[in-house]
């Protein structure tokens, strides 16, 4: 029996990117026998790369123009955009939004005003799909895989909202009583922690590498609390520990999952 | 400066108007006559006595009532029969022509005639989607039958996705100022058949690293 155990990369492609990526997502997902889906994703999914569509979404909506919201994607410093302003990828949409220009005809204009000009079709167009990938993304989330597992009681999930046109995410952060609520359960485990300590180590030495090292660290130390910002420094070692022996990670970030989770005796898979 | 000469007839005192006008409901410019989808029902009542309280139309009266709801009973005052309602419904009672007549050219095998009111539909789409202001949900199926003409890059769409235009069409004429969220519930039916519900640059931004 094959199972998997999906991560918040391939949970994002399967309900965010619709089309080839979402397609590959749930090829691997569905061929499995069994995949699971730790909660950690979920909360990983919606403060990360959902908090980003929320964000472009809520560009559109306070601009209600297509080449302001663009302007906002070149200047916004948000990691997960940073790759895409030096990609073709706004340029290639921006080129999308001049070919269109032509088909709009001006009495469309002088007889329905703003709503007919091109920037605000686009943007309009644009907007409305955007609503519809995040909230369908939203409601599926406990629906792709067989089963949801790990669940996280300092973790509200609160729904998404609508309210003046803006998307509200509600609560993003844990809210631990005392401390996160993973950390009991990995504090079981002190060789595990250990020996991801030590692939962390090894990793090259960005940002988020020393602060999964330092949180590692620490749980190692019983009087520490681990706190929610801990918790979410954990990352890609999360997955590591808490897949299943006899599952498979499924990820499209191999590169920085494979150590971890080798380290630990799991294995690694692409879709 | 000389008065304009007098040259226009009254329509209604003319004789041979009376006798012969129907009204029609297909574009002017159509070589195919399109029908209501409603047609066959009788006329109803559209409007509401203006000083008539809103609060004589209850949920009780209603129900006992046998007769048949108005349009301004069933929708809020304020929105139906803006200019872009009327315009809407208008235009999508030649969409949905369209597609009848799209799916009845298949049946014959007339692939190109088929083709030719599928071009027809699509070129209304931009019109239909400037009528966005009745809400999101109408905006939402308008942009997804335009992103999925367009993913079809020319291709005539086959018998299941043209069915599938003509049951999103008729939804939207048949509630036109529904929600999102039940716009949303409805992108399944065109995304079985095939047919991309989004813009296809904006897919491929979303999907770049």
């Amino acid at each position: 029996m094959t199972r998997v155990f999906v991560e918040t990369t391939v949970l994002a492609d399967a309900l965010l990117k619709p089309g080839v990526r979402a397609k590959a997502a749930k090829d691997a997902i569905n061929a499995a026998d069994e995949s699971l889906l730790p909660v950690y994703a979920i909360k990983e999914f919606k403060a990360g790369p959902l908090h980003h569509y929320v964000w472009f979404h809520g560009k559109l909506v306070t601009t209600q123009s297509w080449s302001k919201t663009l302007e906002q994607l070149r200047k916004t410093a948000m990691s997960s955009f940073k790759a895409r302003w030096v990609s073709t990828s706004v340029e290639a949409l921006e080129a999308a939004a001049v070919k269109n220009r032509p088909v709009r005809l001006k009495q469309l204009v002088e007889k329905y005003g703003a709503d007919a000009t091109e920037d605000r079709t686009v943007c309009d167009r644009y907007r409305l799909a955007l609503r519809s990938i995040i909230m369908r993304g939203w409601k599926g989330r406990r629906k792709l895989t067989t089963r949801v597992i790990h669940e996280l009681e300092c973790y509200p999930e609160d729904e998404l909202r609508e309210d003046r046109g803006l998307i509200e995410l509600g609560e993003t952060d844990c809210h631990p009583k005392d401390e996160c609520a993973l950390a009991s359960r990995l504090r079981r485990e002190p060789k595990q922690l250990e020996a991801l300590q030590n692939a962390v180590e090894q990793q090259p030495s960005k940002p988020e590498n020393q602060k999964r090292l330092q949180t590692l660290r620490e749980l190692r130390r019983p009087s520490k609390k681990l706190s929610s910002s801990q918790c979410r420094h954990l990352g890609d070692a999360v997955f590591a520990f808490f897949c299943p022996q006899d599952a498979t990670i499924l990820t499209t970030n191999e590169r920085d999952l494979r150590p971890l989770a080798e380290a630990v005796g799991k294995t690694v898979q692409t879709p | 400066m000389a008065a304009q000469p007098a040259n226009i007839t009254d329509i209604s005192s003319h004789a041979s108007w009376q006798s012969t006008y129907q009204p029609k409901l297909s574009v002017s410019d159509s070589a195919t006559v399109i029908e209501s989808p409603t047609s066959k029902k009788p006329a109803v009542a559209v409007t509401t006595p203006a000083g008539l309280p809103l609060t004589q139309v209850t949920k009780a009266s209603v129900a006992s009532s046998p007769r048949r709801l108005t349009q301004s009973e069933l929708y809020p005052v304020r929105h139906a029969f803006a200019p872009q309602h009327i315009a809407a419904l208008r235009l999508l009672t030649v969409a949905i022509g369209r597609c009848e007549h799209a799916l009845a050219h298949l049946k014959d095998g007339q692939k190109m005639k088929a083709d030719t009111e599928i071009q027809k539909l699509q070129v209304l789409l931009p019109e239909l989607f400037c009528c966005r202001s009745l809400g999101d949900g109408f905006g939402t199926l308008v942009a997804a039958l335009s992103s999925g003409l367009e993913a079809l890059n020319g291709d005539t769409p086959n018998q299941h996705q043209i069915q599938a235009f003509k049951r999103v069409l008729t939804l939207l004429w048949e509630k036109p100022f529904l929600t999102a969220d039940e716009a949303d519930s409805h992108l399944p039916l065109l995304e079985s058949v095939g047919l991309s519900v989004y813009p296809a640059d904006l897919l491929d931004f979303l999907a770049s690293d």
